[in-house]
C-alpha cells in the first residue's frame, strides 16, 4: 500500500547518474543542490550534489511518489542517514566504468544495509558500453556469494523509460513484502 | 592537481576527505583570517573554512571536533538554503543562521568556491557575530586558491 508521503532513495557513487535519473523521470523540474566540485570528482564532472536531489512522479492511480537522490561521496554519509530515515526503498546506481564497480555495489549495499533490511533495493548498472569493467553476471555472482537476491538492471540514467522500469520494479518488490 | 596532492591521494587511498586541493600559502592565509576572526570579540568558539562541496580547508576548533564532518554538513545546508531561496526568487543566501539551545551557528558564502562556518557561545550578540563573520568572508574571498 502506497502513501502520499512515500519516498524512494537514489544512491550510488559519484558520477553514477543519480541527478540525471531524477531529472529524466521528473514531472517537475527537480530540486538540485549541485555545486562546483573541488575534490577528485572534478576530473569526472564539473558539479556535484552536496545536499540532495528531489522530485516526484505520479503513478497511474494518481498517487505521488517522492524521489530523493543522495550525494555520492562518503563524507556526506550523514545525508544518507537523514534521507533514508523515512524512505520505502532504495535504487542503487552503479557506474560500470568505475574502476571497481562490483566493489562499489558492495560498499553501498553495506552502507545502506539497515535500510535495505527494512525496505528493499533494486540495482541499476549505468554507463555501460563506455569502459566496461564488469558484466551483469559479475554483479549477480557477487550478490549470490553474499546470499542476497536483488534484481540487477542495465539502464541508461538519461532514459525516463529505463528509470521508470526501476521504480516500478522496486514498487513491485515492496508490494510483495 | 599538484603532484604532492596526487601522491597524498594515492597514499591515503581515501581521496575524498583528504584531498585538500589548495596551496599551503592559501591555507596559511585562511588560518590567519580565522585567527583574526576569533579575536574579534564576536564570542566565537570555533570556525571552519570549507570548499563549496564540503572539503575542510582551514579551521579553528577545539580538540575532538571533526572538521571534515562540519565541512560536509555546512556545504549541504548552504546548498539547500540557496535552493530554497531561489525557489522563491530571493537570490543567494547571505547567511544561514542556526540558533541552537546553547549557541549559534552561522554559515556564509565566501566567494564562489568557499564557505565560512562560525560557532558562537550561547550569549553571543547576533549582530556582532554576523558583522565579524561577514568581514571574514570578504578577507577569504580575496585569497587566491
Amino acid at each position: 500500500m502506497l502513501f502520499e508521503t512515500d519516498k524512494i532513495i537514489f544512491t550510488g557513487p559519484v558520477g553514477a547518474g543519480k541527478t540525471t535519473a531524477l531529472g529524466a523521470i521528473s514531472d517537475v523540474a527537480p530540486v538540485s543542490t549541485d555545486v562546483a566540485a573541488t575534490d577528485s570528482t572534478k576530473q569526472m564532472k564539473r558539479t556535484t550534489t552536496v545536499g540532495f536531489d528531489y522530485s516526484y512522479i505520479k503513478l497511474n492511480d494518481g498517487k505521488r511518489v517522492h524521489l530523493y537522490g543522495t550525494p555520492g561521496q562518503d563524507r556526506f554519509r550523514f545525508m544518507w542517514k537523514i534521507l533514508s530515515r523515512t524512505g520505502i526503498g532504495l535504487v542503487l546506481l552503479v557506474p560500470n566504468d568505475h574502476e571497481d564497480p562490483v566493489g562499489q555495489m558492495e560498499f553501498y549495499l553495506d552502507a545502506f544495509s539497515d535500510f535495505i533490511k527494512k525496505t528493499g533495493v533494486v540495482i541499476a548498472i549505468t554507463r555501460s558500453g563506455i569502459n566496461d569493467n564488469a558484466q551483469i553476471s559479475d554483479y549477480q555472482n557477487k550478490l549470490y556469494e553474499r546470499q542476497q537476491i536483488y534484481p540487477v538492471f542495465e539502464v541508461d540514467a538519461r532514459s525516463s523509460n529505463d528509470v521508470n522500469i526501476l521504480i516500478h520494479a522496486l514498487l513491485a518488490i515492496l508490494m510483495q513484502e | 592537481m599538484s603532484l604532492v596532492n596526487q601522491v597524498i591521494e594515492t597514499l591515503s587511498g581515501e581521496s575524498e576527505s583528504h584531498c585538500e586541493d589548495i596551496s599551503d600559502a592559501a591555507r596559511l592565509k585562511m588560518n590567519s583570517v580565522l585567527a583574526t576572526l576569533m579575536e574579534a570579540g564576536g564570542d566565537f568558539f570555533g570556525a571552519t573554512v570549507s570548499s563549496i562541496d564540503g572539503i575542510a580547508w582551514a579551521e579553528v576548533l577545539m580538540p575532538g571536533f571533526d572538521k571534515h564532518r562540519f565541512a560536509a554538513m555546512s556545504s549541504s545546508l548552504l546548498a539547500i538554503s540557496d535552493e530554497l531561496a531561489s525557489e522563491v526568487n530571493s537570490g543567494a543566501t547571505n547567511n544561514l543562521l542556526i540558533e541552537a539551545a546553547s549557541g549559534k551557528i552561522v554559515i556564509m558564502h565566501a566567494g564562489p568556491l568557499m564557505l565560512l562556518t562560525v560557532f558562537t557561545k550561547k550569549d553571543a550578540t547576533l549582530g556582532m557575530a554576523l558583522a565579524h563573520a561577514k568581514k571574514a568572508t570578504e578577507a577569504l574571498e580575496a585569497i587566491e586558491i
